[in-house]
């Protein structure tokens, strides 16, 4: 146990401050570009979709950029604990983290008298688990963090300008309702699954 | 069978369309062993599947009876420093190697006194606390061969350690492996063959994914001897030496050049006989599996 | 040139250029820009509606904006857009007084006293107000009227008839100010959001003159195909530039640094690969798209080049800037942050601001002009001086952001950059 908490440790250190950095940047940035004080039901949506899923882009889509120098990669797959693990590891501080500040938001946005709920923190959370889902995955497919980072953009712009249909990120936005939320959730998290696995195909090949 | 032992039967590897690895047969016994051969020939390939970060397709592989599927098992008998060895560069020495040691599966109490011996052996002692890329290049390789060392592994697998340093750090590199060597086994993959010859008690010879030599230095110097010849030339005549012969070395005095150059097949009209070095018996194989023969001594 | 061309190749053939020329043609296909999703068409008399228009009048803005002040302040929630985001703003109970006050000035009937929290129930025709928007009900004509709990008398909002325009403007500057700028009062918006009209035949029919006489029909089709690849161009740029940038690192940074090729040439050559390259795809579609509208309106009646036009003028500048961010900040940081730099001038630009067209004037750093609509060729003409303005600033801050680059390159190969989150460059130029 005391091996995992240092790897842990390490990791949060050494290859996620950064982007942990990031993210609570982007908290930071929220309130000031939206204002969060005293919304309405449908009004809370705007942050909540418009902005706290970036932390899912933020933080999850460079799980695997600590090794892309092959010489690292290397070094750390002919380890007793298997590289996969530690990445494995990394996917999980992510998420925990992203849900962590999400329901911070949303507690906050709550103390400030906006009308949120237990509810509108999951569908957030929801929307962050995708698109960090489909950042992570083509981080790992293409082997680089930047197109890892386009893809999960440029699915939020389309959404943002047409609507994508039942895999819109919007719909509190849009109709007030939390409809396909579950949905996405579950494609993050397919997604999130897929690129361990294609991750662990592609490092073998190598 | 002995205990640091590495067995290799019918070992194939390709990518694609390209063979890496065909048929290799290979045996490995404790202490240095040398893998020699051109770029490409399949060393970096024959280094990955032994160390489990590449999967074989065909053929068997077992370290110290280990085969190399289970490569749990594997990983904790061997040390792998790779050809581009590197760390996260925010990591200090001391942090590199703690984490790395971690990953190992380590104590904190193992970690705290391998660690300390480690930088003493490879001279890092001074630099524990500087971060990883700070590091000059043979500083770096000293950390690689330190990471490698850390959990005490019956098996040490280098690829290329010496590339990049300058002749007292290669030196002193060789002597470390050397050192390492006593009780252990060592599997040194370079180009230069003078680390081989230095070091290595038995080598072998790489082309192409085929083994074309496996014996001692010795015994690959003997089936170069009449073959390597050395003749004083004029500069006009080089040209023409050089189109007829593999030439191994020139040394060009003024107006005139002694070169050492094969003629494996036929007493050469010029130059006298001399005993064949390492590189001549290298070359002369190498030279030898181009036009389709070798040199292959069964181990 | 051999450079560009060998920049431009190497970015051509690169996995994330593919992606975002992809992304582009998705972007204006889902957006119903490619192909075209509809055509140029004269109107007819007797529709039902040829749309909207500002009246500018102040004689219907005044009692719209002062109603709408009115409501927003009965629930004490007002909109705003300081940063170009929707922000809603709740008045402390000191500004809750004054804007009262406000209300008082611009009303006949209504005369706060005692401003009251949400919920509470007013007194009988005293002019206190009751704060519940549930009690608001909107009359036929257009004013509104609160209704009070039962047994109390209804207030209705009049609007001050002696109210003059000069005084109506000192007091929403007020409220705006009050609110913290961007409200629908301030002198920006509160022209366009009240006193709008219908558009009559006539009006339309005149339009639809001018679409065809200036426009050529492809014209405004190339605006509206512009406005939204304003919107991609903005964003999309920055990633094969930050993409580009992040693969000089390590080993082939020491070999870059240490060629006899100028910074600036180096920096101007990738500069214009990478925007070439962006563009190529645009270039695809408003050849592809300029051949569907000969089929749609004939050879003879568009203008062959307006795609082409619109391409150079309002989209390449866009491209550049996004590009020039991507370039800037990459070859300063070693690090992606560009992408976040992007897209938050991106999100502040596009969420914010403007609404779909232009018709406010477009601001000076505003990196994605916009002309959501087909026609509407006078409003275009109204802020094309403004439009001309601001893309020559966005090419400018391209350019200066180019020039800064060159700035940053050739400070990291003399090895002068010693900031700690820059990788410290350890060889120095033989330049």
């Amino acid at each position: 146990m005391s091996l995992y908490l240092s790897v842990v440790k390490y990791n949060l250190r050494f290859n996620l401050l950064p982007h942990i950095a990031a993210a609570l940047g982007l908290m930071l940035l929220t309130p000031v570009l939206f204002g969060i004080t005293a919304l309405d039901a449908m009004t809370v949506a705007y942050p909540l979709e418009l902005s706290l899923p970036f932390l899912g882009v933020i933080l999850l889509t460079p799980v695997y950029t600590p090794e892309q120098d092959p010489g690292i990669l290397d070094t750390v797959r002919v380890r007793k604990t298997p590289h996969l693990l530690i990445c494995g590891i990394r996917i999980i501080i992510a998420v925990v983290l992203m849900f962590i500040l999400i329901c911070g938001f949303v507690l906050l946005m709550a103390a400030l008298e906006s009308e949120v709920s237990i509810a509108h923190a999951l569908a957030s959370y929801a929307n962050a688990v995708f698109l960090g889902g489909l950042g992570i995955l083509a981080s790992a497919i293409s082997g680089h963090a930047v197109i890892g980072y386009m893809v999960p953009v440029l699915y939020f712009v389309m959404d943002l300008m047409g609507s994508l249909g039942s895999f819109t990120m919007f719909s509190m936005m849009r109709n007030g309702t939390m409809d396909g939320k579950w949905v996405l959730f579950i494609i993050g998290i397919c997604c999130i699954a897929a690129s361990v696995w294609s991750r662990d195909i592609i490092t073998k090949r190598k | 069978m002995p205990e640091s032992n590495i067995q290799i039967r019918n070992l194939s590897k390709s990518y694609g369309r390209k063979q890496a690895l065909c048929g290799l047969n290979l045996d490995i016994a404790s202490g240095m062993f040398g893998l020699l051969g051109r770029n490409g020939a399949g060393k970096t390939t024959l280094m990955k599947t032994i160390a489990t970060l590449l999967k074989k397709q065909e053929g068997d592989i077992a370290i110290c009876g280990v085969p190399v599927e289970k490569a749990a098992e594997i990983r904790k008998i061997i040390g792998y420093l790779p050809q581009d060895f590197n760390m996260y560069g925010s990591m200090t020495v001391s942090q590199a190697l703690d984490y790395l040691g971690v990953l190992s599966g380590m104590s904190k109490a193992q970690r705290y006194d391998r660690i300390s011996i480690l930088l003493k052996q490879v001279n890092l002692i001074e630099h524990s606390g500087k971060k990883v890329r700070l590091l000059s290049g043979g500083m770096k390789q000293r950390l690689g061969i330190a990471q490698a060392l850390l959990h005490d592994p019956k098996v040490l697998i280098v690829d290329e350690p010496t590339a990049g340093l300058d002749p007292e750090e290669r030196v002193r590199f060789r002597n470390l492996l050397c050192e390492v060597a006593e009780n252990k086994t060592v599997i040194l993959s370079t180009h230069i063959v003078g680390d081989v010859e230095a070091t290595c008690e038995e080598i072998a010879i790489l082309d192409d994914g085929r083994l074309l030599f496996g014996g001692t230095v010795s015994g690959l110097c003997n089936m170069a001897e009449g073959s390597v010849y050395t003749a004083e030339i004029t500069q006009n005549e080089l040209p023409k030496i050089r189109a007829a012969y593999t030439i191994t070395a020139t040394l060009s005095q003024g107006k005139s050049s002694t070169v050492r150059f094969l003629s494996p097949d036929s007493r050469p009209a010029i130059g006298k006989p001399v005993t064949p070095g390492a590189e001549d018996a290298y070359i002369l194989c190498l030279s030898k599996a181009g036009k389709g023969g070798n040199l292959h001594d069964a181990v | 040139m051999t450079l560009y061309r060998k920049e431009l190749g190497r970015v051509l053939k690169s996995l994330i250029f593919l992606l975002a020329a992809a992304g582009i043609v998705l972007f204006a296909y889902t957006q119903g820009v490619f192909p075209p999703h509809s055509t140029i068409t004269k109107p007819e008399p007797g529709a039902a509606s040829y749309g909207t228009k500002a009246s500018g009048d102040p004689a219907l803005i005044m009692p719209e904006a002062a109603e709408s002040l009115f409501v927003q302040y009965s629930v004490n929630q007002y909109t705003t857009y300081p940063s170009g985001f929707l922000k809603y703003v709740k008045l402390n109970q000191a500004d809750r007084v004054k804007m009262g006050e406000i209300i008082a000035e611009l009303s006949v009937d209504v005369i706060p006293d005692d401003v009251q929290e949400p919920g509470d129930v007013p007194a009988a025709n005293d002019g206190t107000l009751q704060i519940d928007g549930d009690s608001l009900q909107s009359n036929a004509d257009g004013s509104f009227q609160i209704i009070t709990p039962e047994g109390e008398m209804p207030i209705d909002f009049a609007f001050n008839p002696d109210m003059t325009w000069e005084r109506f403007s000192e007091l929403m500057a007020q409220a705006d100010a009050m609110l913290g700028g961007g409200s629908d009062f301030s002198e920006t918006w509160m022209n366009h959001r009240f006193g709008q009209i219908p558009v009559t035949y006539e009006e339309a029919l005149a339009d639809y003159e001018l679409t065809v006489s200036h426009d050529k029909m492809t014209g405004a089709h190339a605006r509206l195909f512009s406005d939204y690849m304003g919107i991609i161009l903005g964003l999309l740029p920055v990633f094969p530039a930050v993409f580009l940038c992040l693969s000089d690192r390590k080993n082939i940074a020491s070999m870059l640094y240490t060629r006899r090729i100028s910074s600036t040439r180096f920096i101007l050559a990738r500069f214009l690969a990478l925007v070439t390259a962006v563009m190529i795809p645009v270039l695809i579609m408003c050849a592809v798209l300029t051949g569907i509208h000969v089929a749609d309106y004939g050879l003879g009646n568009i203008d062959i080049l307006a795609y082409f036009k619109y391409a150079f003028f309002w989209m390449l500048p866009t491209a550049m800037a996004s590009t020039a961010v991507g370039l800037f900040f990459t070859t300063l940081t070693n690090t992606p942050v560009a992408i976040a730099i992007q897209l938050l001038w991106w999100f502040v630009d596009t969420l914010g601001g403007n609404g779909v067209y232009s018709f406010l004037g477009v601001r000076t750093l505003q990196v994605i002009p916009r002309h959501n609509a087909l026609g509407k060729t006078q409003a275009y003409l109204d802020y094309l001086p403004d439009l001309i303005q601001n893309r020559i600033w966005i090419a400018l801050i391209a350019v200066l952001l180019v020039a800064f680059t060159v700035f940053v390159f050739s400070a990291k190969r003399r090895g002068l950059l010693h900031v700690s989150v820059f990788k410290r460059s350890k060889v120095q130029s033989a330049i």
